[in-house]
């Protein structure tokens, strides 16, 4: 495997893990979903997106962010498109997640775009 | 009910079946080839489908199809296919369990791997990055009723037999009729279940379903709950209410243990039955019903009229001939 295919490959690990996940409940609910359902489906999205058990068997969560600094080759770091969603991703923390008066259509938006600037970054470096 | 068990290694999706389609039993998510063997050994019913994810983020000592010497590539690639290694596995040991493959359309080429991997008749494939829970449920539905031949109406498991395929087709002719349906059963073998999630929906009415167990009503109370009370009516009664059938008008009411109404309310629900109208107690005016009634008890009504204990004209309203005695095993939970 040269380079290349390494890097595609990573991102294409974070495509399943977190492009996939950060926008994942919002879909599945579709339009069913609505008030605190909703906002409970976006920071659901956002802030577990992987939920899983360590080897101890303990629960455990990460959000977006912490799986998009987790996950990304550092030889990407600089690439455009990489910049973009990083940019995006440092936005949720700020997110007043427990605030019920948050615009969580706005919150959602927000992990949309950053969810298809992953997939975006995808494409790039296949078509490159 | 269907027994599904997800191998996955995350909770998500799990999660969510649970919350979307309570009516299945679901276990896991095993999170290895390991844990979903002894989940399979552990579940005392056999499991009548699984989902099954494709990329598993677990630690290298659980993966399937990693040597000793395997590079960090290989790692890589392993955990990327690893559902393919627990399907080829799953194929061996149980050739006919269907297995839904959750995976996305973009990545490994799906089709060809899982030709490779011994995918078959009882494969399929769901596009995970484009599931939502209205195709999720469809997807599940139609595989549990075409690949093990059981029907699923909400909670009712009916099984395959001609006994249970009989059973449904004739609860479902008398539940689009007029006349009351009269479930017989000993308890536990779901009267309330069939006619919540059968009677009522096949008999596509547009009210509520409005269920009473008489078992649970003080006798002197019942009246008023069923046909309802007007002030003053008895002690305590401080305002007008309505009963459960104008509460179920336009819709489905259930009457559980039916044998238990005393005389004086028998006789009121034959007035019911007769006239399509209630009187509320201690009320004169008439108020039109439309109800669909369904009437269930564990005890022998025909015996109870010929003891002088329930009235034969209300039995005889009660529709004894479409009678539907349930086997105690009718529902799986």
């Amino acid at each position: 495997m040269n380079a290349d295919d390494a890097l595609v490959e990573a991102v294409e690990d974070l495509v399943h893990d977190v492009a996939k996940y950060m926008v994942f409940e919002v879909r599945f609910g579709g339009a069913a979903l609505a008030g605190d359902a909703f906002a409970e489906a976006v920071r659901s999205d956002v802030c577990e997106t992987r939920r899983s058990m360590n080897r101890e068997g303990e629960r455990v969560t990460e959000t977006a962010w912490q799986l998009w600094e987790r996950m990304l080759p550092s030889a990407l770091q600089e690439h455009p498109i990489a910049r973009t969603v990083d940019a995006r991703m440092k936005e949720l923390p700020a997110v007043e997640w427990g605030n019920p008066s948050t615009d969580w259509q706005a919150v959602a938006a927000l992990a949309q775009m950053t969810s298809d600037g992953i997939r975006e970054l995808l494409v790039s470096l296949r078509g490159s | 009910m269907a027994t599904i068990l997800v191998i996955d290694d995350q909770d998500r999706t799990i999660d969510l079946c649970r919350g979307s389609m309570p009516e299945h039993e679901w276990h896991g998510p095993a999170r290895s080839w390991a844990s979903a063997q002894n989940a399979m050994g552990d579940l005392s019913r056999s499991i009548d489908m699984v989902l099954l994810d494709v990329h598993f983020d677990i630690p290298s000592s659980e993966l399937l199809g990693v040597s000793a010497d395997a590079t960090d590539a290989d790692v890589r690639r392993a955990k990327r296919g690893q559902g393919f290694r627990i399907l080829e596995r799953l194929r061996a040991a149980k050739p006919n369990l269907p297995v839904v493959l959750m995976t996305a359309q973009d990545g490994v080429g799906m089709e060809a791997a899982a030709e490779q991997f011994g995918a078959a008749e009882y494969t399929y494939f769901l596009d995970h990055e484009d599931i939502d829970a209205h195709s999720l449920r469809g997807q599940v539905e139609g595989i549990l009723r075409r690949r093990i031949g059981v029907s699923v109406d909400g909670p009712i498991f009916w099984g395959r037999s001609p006994v249970m395929r009989s059973i449904r087709a004739r609860l479902e002719t008398f539940s689009r009729g007029r006349l009351p349906v009269m479930l017989l059963g000993p308890t536990g073998s779901g009267k309330s279940l069939i006619a919540r999630h059968f009677v009522h929906r096949k008999s596509r009415r547009k009210g509520k379903f409005v269920a009473v167990d008489l078992s649970t009503l003080p006798a002197d109370l019942v009246a008023a709950h069923l046909f309802g009370s007007v002030r003053g009516a008895y002690t305590g009664s401080v305002s007008d209410r309505s009963g459960a059938f104008e509460d179920a008008h336009e819709g489905t009411l259930f009457i559980d243990e039916v044998a238990n109404l005393s005389d004086e309310a028998q006789k009121m629900l034959l007035a019911v039955l007769q006239e399509r109208t209630v009187t509320r107690v201690g009320d004169t005016r008439e108020r039109p019903v439309d109800v669909k009634l369904v009437v269930a008890t564990n005890e022998d009504l025909g015996d109870l009229v010929a003891r002088g204990r329930f009235r034969g004209d209300l039995y005889m309203r009660l529709n004894p001939a479409s009678a539907i005695t349930l086997p105690g095993w009718l529902t799986a939970g």
